[in-house]
Formats: C-alpha cells, structure tokens, sequence
C-alpha cells in the first residue's frame, strides 16, 4: 500500500497527501461497513450457491451433474424459454411506455402532481398485493370481465390470469414505475433547447425526436431496460400467484424454489440460480455492448455549460 | 438565396406567462424590421427581449398580437415552417452529432439532395473558417468554435431572418470581441436580416442598424444606436445607456432654450428641449465621460474625491459633492483620493426628464416610470 517516499522528495509533505495522490483517501473507510455487509450477506452466499451446484445430491452424476440434468429435462429447459417469454414483453414494454409518458410529463401540464404520484404509487404496494388486486380485478368472475359480460362486448371470460398474460400485466403494473421514473430523469437531462434549435432547422415535432432526443435518450434506455428485464426475469411472487404453475409453463424462479422446498434438491435449486443469474448477465452484456455503440456522452449541450 | 421579403413585422405581440403576475413577459411590442437590416433588442434580465425573440422563432406562442412576413401571417406557422434561423446562447449544438451534420442538419431536414447538403455545409464551415473541423463533435471544440458553428448551422438553411439570443455572452472578453467583429462581417457579407437580442448595450451600439431598448416587458426607444446614445428619451434607457449619474433637481429657470437646475450641492444647466416649469422636480442624467474636470463655462460643481481607478487609459472616480450626492466621472487626468476638484458639463450634454429618481443612484428602477 504506502511505500516510503524517495530520499529526495520534499520531507515535509503529509502522509494524508502522499495517499491522496495515490488515490487512497481515508473516507474510503466509510465504505468499510457496507462492504462487510456485502460481503456476507451477497458474494458468500453467491458464491456458497455456485460450489453447490457443482456439488449433486448423491446419484446427481459428477462434478457438472445437475447442469446435465437441467439441459435434459425439457421441464427445466423450457423454464428458461417461459421465463423470456414474460420478461422480454414486460421489459420492452415498460420502457417503450416509460418514453411518451415521461415526455408528455416533461411538459407543464395541469394535474402534472397527481398524475405523477398516481404513476410511482405502484412501487410502493408491493408485488404481492399487486397479484392479488389483479387476481381478483381480471379474474374469471372480476369486475372487469363481468363489465364486459353485462355490455355484451364479451360472451365468455376472457382468461387474463393463471397464465403467462396475467405475470407480465402484473409486471407491468409494478415495473412501469421504475422505467417511468429512470427515463424521465434521463430526460429532464436532455437540454429542452436542443429540440428547439431543430425545430428552428425546419424538423417537425416527429423528427425532433427521431434525431435529436431519441439517439440522445438512447443509452438511458438502455439502462432502463437492463434494470426492468432483471427485475422481472427474476419474477417469483407474481408467477406464482398469476401465473399457471401446476401447467407446467413456469419461470426460473418458481423452477429453483420447487427443488429446494419440495424436492429439497438444494443443489440443484442453487444450479437453476445460477443458470438465472448467467443468463442475465449475457443479457444485460449485449444490451451494454449495443450501448456503448450509441452516443453516450453529455445530453445537456454540446460542451461546457 | 433565401426567400425574399421586404420587412418582418411585429404588431402589438405580447405574451403573458401563466402565473406570471398581471404584467405580461412582453407588452404590445410593435416594431417593423427591414430586410437587410440588423436590429438589437436591448435590456436588463427580465425585460422581454428574450421573450421576443422566442415568440418570432415561434418557440413560444404569443397572447395576443401578430407577426407578419410583409402579407403573411407568420405567427400561426409552426417554428419549423418559419424558416428563421436562430442562435442560442449556450449554443443548442447536437451533441451527438458531427460539426458537419449539425450544419447539415437544416438542409437534411429540407429533404434537399445529398450534394446539395454538401454544398451548403462547406459552404456556411468555410464562411466561420471551420471547415478542417467538420468531422469533429462539439465537444472537441473550443467556445468560440461551437459559437461559429452555431452560426454556420443558422446560416446554412438559408434563413430569411436569423435571431441571436445574447450569443456572445457565454464567451470571454477577448473572444468576444473577436466574434462581435466577425459577425459584423457575416452581416455586411450576406446582408442577412438580423434580430438580436442582448444585454450588452456596447454590443448593440457596435452591431445593430437600429436598437430597441424593453423595458418589464414594454419598448422604450427605438432608433438608431446614435440617437439612443445621444438622446435617451427617459432615465430608464438614460441609465441602460450608460449615464451612470441620474439625480435628483429642481428647475429654477426656464428659458432661452437652456434650462437652469439645482440639486443637493450642485447648480447646472442643460440645452434639453421639453415642456418644463420652474419650481417642477426631474431627474437629471450625465454620463461619466462628459463630466470635465476644472468646469465648464459658468457650471462649477465642488467635490472631493473619494475613490479612484486606473482603467489603463483613464482614471474612473467616484467623487461626492458637498450636498453629499456622488457622481462617478472619467478623466484622463490623474486624481488622487481626497483631492479637490471643481467639475463642470457641457449643457448640451445634460439630460433632464420629468419627475425625481430614487435616492439610490445604484438602482436602475426609476420611481418616474412607475
């Protein structure tokens, strides 16, 4: 860490100096708690998690034994497939709505409070409460489906829960907030005088997006989307609630806790966190690659303020 | 070349902000702008100007009035029908985008032919001798580069107005000195029509062809920087123009085309024209470099000196006279702090307008005016 300073420096220069110039500052000691808690309570775990997937219940086969049988059982397999297939509409949806709705918020408009409150409440009731609103709401015999019925735009129920629908609406409802939230910010960082120096240029309102705040808003987006697609590939109690477990069509999550809680196979409910969290990061990999080919540097003017 | 007109021409355009108070950001502003010619709106923050502009760029819809291209109704168009190019103070370069194609960015938006976007660029790059940096992005640029391709960018729509939003003021001294000249030339060079805005009264004097000086959202001259400088109709503009001394006096006697002043400690007079009447209160305006050490004719105005600056060529001094009014001068003579001097104004050179000026002379606002 600290060598001593060469015979011929000044002598008299403070050995809180001599750190700072090495980049070594002493508040970095501030940041000692949380890496302790960090350290065991995430990367111990983690990583006990990874040495027990390699490490099968007795006649799970060898060293990559519950990989093997994760990749054969076409139950496990397509997990991976159903978990995308709630994850990527819900993600994409999110931050597709997230962009109208945080430009429209960008304008002073009236009730501009209350509608914002209304859009970030979500967050706050947590993802059960929110499966069970909707379970009851869209249910065979909610109010939405026998409003339907009575106005006669409907004969039977349509059948918006107990399936992959009803996961990714709750996904929604409860993702929304956050991708609202990020990409307003992202905005309210793009200088408003940018879009009207193009629209000065002779672009409409339409092209002022295309090409000037969308490549802008873009690696925001980015971001936007890896924190919402995370967030819900990792779904547990709206799949369970919403979802159609006993069919067969589940997500990763649902997949690890069956192992661990009714096969009590903990290793392989740690190889199936595994597979989850790998599959995750490659995604969030491309995402960032693609990123880092965008634009990706001061949206607030061209150079100094 | 751009599209021709005679005269751009505002009518009684005034914009109220929402929660902006009773007074509007801009009132009734009427002003008629000739092709060719360069106009500068002057004025404190706060005063419309930038207001103005805004509504001309159609950036801002107006309240009531109107704007018009010598027949057409311009102020319903949407900006991007305008075609009036425009500058902004802190440049609005696309950051993700080349030098090149943010010049580019006016003609590509016309659907114009790939060459003839190329034409355009190299054209406006080469007029602000930018044209080895066109593939660089505005952040590899220095201040005075990203203004002058702010400037290309305007200039190579084609406009038939161009608005300049103070565009100078984000740059240093010297570079804006620099570019007040090279804006000149761009002027006399294309004869673009120019409406630009600034607090900046040397710069206003300096550019513009005609000057218009607002005032909480109302005009209050027009008229060729000369005439401004010369004649400032009231204290407000008297004192935007640089007559650092407005005072309070008294009219003693009328006549013969002079007009003879008392104050707190000092005795003038002035060749002002106007309806005065012996005994009426007014304010008195004079610029520091008129007042002349030594007297003038019979105007002899004791003081002491009580603070000095050396501005390289001249000494500013603050003096106060014995009444205990201060008046700011500047000389070539050499002052010294605690000196004696007796001063004295050319009456020619004395301004006087009705009603009396608050007792703080630091303060622009003018209890006349409101």
């Amino acid at each position: 860490m600290t060598t001593t300073a060469t015979p011929d420096a000044p002598p008299k220069v403070a050995l809180r100096h001599r750190l700072a110039e090495r980049g070594v500052d002493t508040l970095l000691l501030l940041a000692l708690p949380a890496s302790v808690f960090m350290a065991v309570l995430f990367f111990y775990p983690a990583a006990y998690g990874v040495y027990l997937s390699f490490h099968p219940l007795p006649g799970g086969g060898g060293f990559f034994g519950n990989y093997q049988a994760f990749f054969t059982q076409p139950y496990m397999r397509d997990s991976i497939l159903n978990t995308f297939r709630i994850a990527l509409p819900a993600a994409l949806i999110n931050v597709v709505f997230a962009v109208p709705v945080s430009l429209v918020m960008r304008r002073r408009i009236h009730g501009q409070k209350a509608l914002n409150t209304l859009l970030v409440v979500p967050i706050t009731l947590g993802t059960v409460l929110v499966a069970q609103g909707l379970l009851i709401y869209l249910g065979p015999r909610g109010w939405l489906n026998r409003t339907l019925t009575a106005l006669g735009i409907i004969s039977n129920p349509i059948q918006l829960v107990h399936n992959n629908l009803g996961v990714v609406i709750a996904l929604i409802v409860t993702g929304f907030p956050f991708a609202f939230m990020l990409t307003a910010s992202y905005l309210s960082g793009i200088n408003p005088n940018l879009e009207a120096a193009a629209g000065t240029l002779g672009a409409s309102s339409w092209r002022r997006f295309t090409n000037v705040t969308f490549p802008l808003l873009a690696p925001g987006l980015a971001i936007t989307f890896c924190l919402t697609f995370v967030l819900a590939f990792s779904v547990f109690p709206s799949a369970q609630l919403l979802g159609n477990a006993s069919g067969g069509a589940h997500v990763l999550a649902i997949a690890a806790a069956n192992a661990a809680f009714q096969d009590y196979n903990y290793p392989m409910a740690s190889t199936i966190s595994v597979i989850t969290a790998v599959i995750e990061l490659i995604v969030v990999a491309l995402v960032l690659g693609l990123r880092s080919r965008l634009y990706s540097g001061s949206t607030s003017n061209a150079g100094k303020a | 070349m751009s599209e021709s007109f005679s005269q751009l021409r505002l009518e009684a355009v005034t914009r109220r902000y929402a929660g902006g108070g009773e007074s509007p950001a801009l009132s009734e502003l009427t002003l008629a702008i000739n092709q060719g010619e360069f106009v500068a709106l002057l004025g404190p923050s706060g005063c419309g100007k930038t207001t103005a502009l805004n509504c001309v760029a159609g950036l801002v819809p107006l309240t009531s009035g109107a704007i018009y291209m010598d027949d057409k109704r311009v102020d319903t168009l949407p900006t991007e029908k305008r075609r009036f190019g425009m500058v902004f103070q802190n440049y609005a370069l696309f950051p993700h985008l080349t030098v090149r194609r943010n010049v580019g960015f006016g003609p590509k938006m016309r659907k114009e032919p790939k060459d003839e976007i190329e034409r355009q660029v190299s054209a406006a790059l080469k007029l602000v001798r930018l044209s080895e940096y066109a593939d660089r992005f505005p952040r590899e640029l220095s201040g005075g580069q990203q203004q002058r391709v702010a400037i290309a960018r305007a200039v190579a729509m084609e406009p038939s107005v161009v608005l300049m939003d103070e565009p100078l003021s984000n740059l240093d001294s010297k570079l804006r000195h620099e570019m007040r000249g090279e804006l000149q030339e761009l002027h006399r060079r294309l004869g673009l029509t120019t409406l630009y805005v600034t607090h900046d009264q040397e710069e206003a004097l300096s550019l513009a062809d005609r000057m218009v000086v607002l005032r909480n959202g109302r005009m209050q001259q027009v008229g060729p920087p000369e005439e401004l400088f010369d004649h400032p109709v009231n204290s407000f503009v008297a004192d935007f123009l640089g007559y650092r001394n407005l005072l309070p006096a008294q009219v003693t006697v009328v006549g013969d085309g002079l007009l003879q002043l008392t104050g707190q400690g000092f005795a003038l007079s002035s060749r002002t024209s106007g309806e005065f009447a012996p005994g009426g209160d007014v304010t008195v305006a004079i610029r520091p470099d008129d007042i002349v050490v030594g007297g003038v004719g019979d105007t002899a105005i004791d003081a002491v000196i009580e603070a000095v600056a050396y501005l390289g060529k001249q000494f500013e001094a603050e003096v106060e006279v014995n009444g205990g009014v201060r008046l700011h001068l500047r000389t070539d003579e050499r002052l010294e702090l605690g000196q004696r001097v007796t001063l004295g104004v050319d009456p020619r050179r004395v301004m006087v307008y009705p009603g009396s000026a608050p007792a703080d002379d630091e303060s622009p606002e003018l209890a006349s005016q409101s």
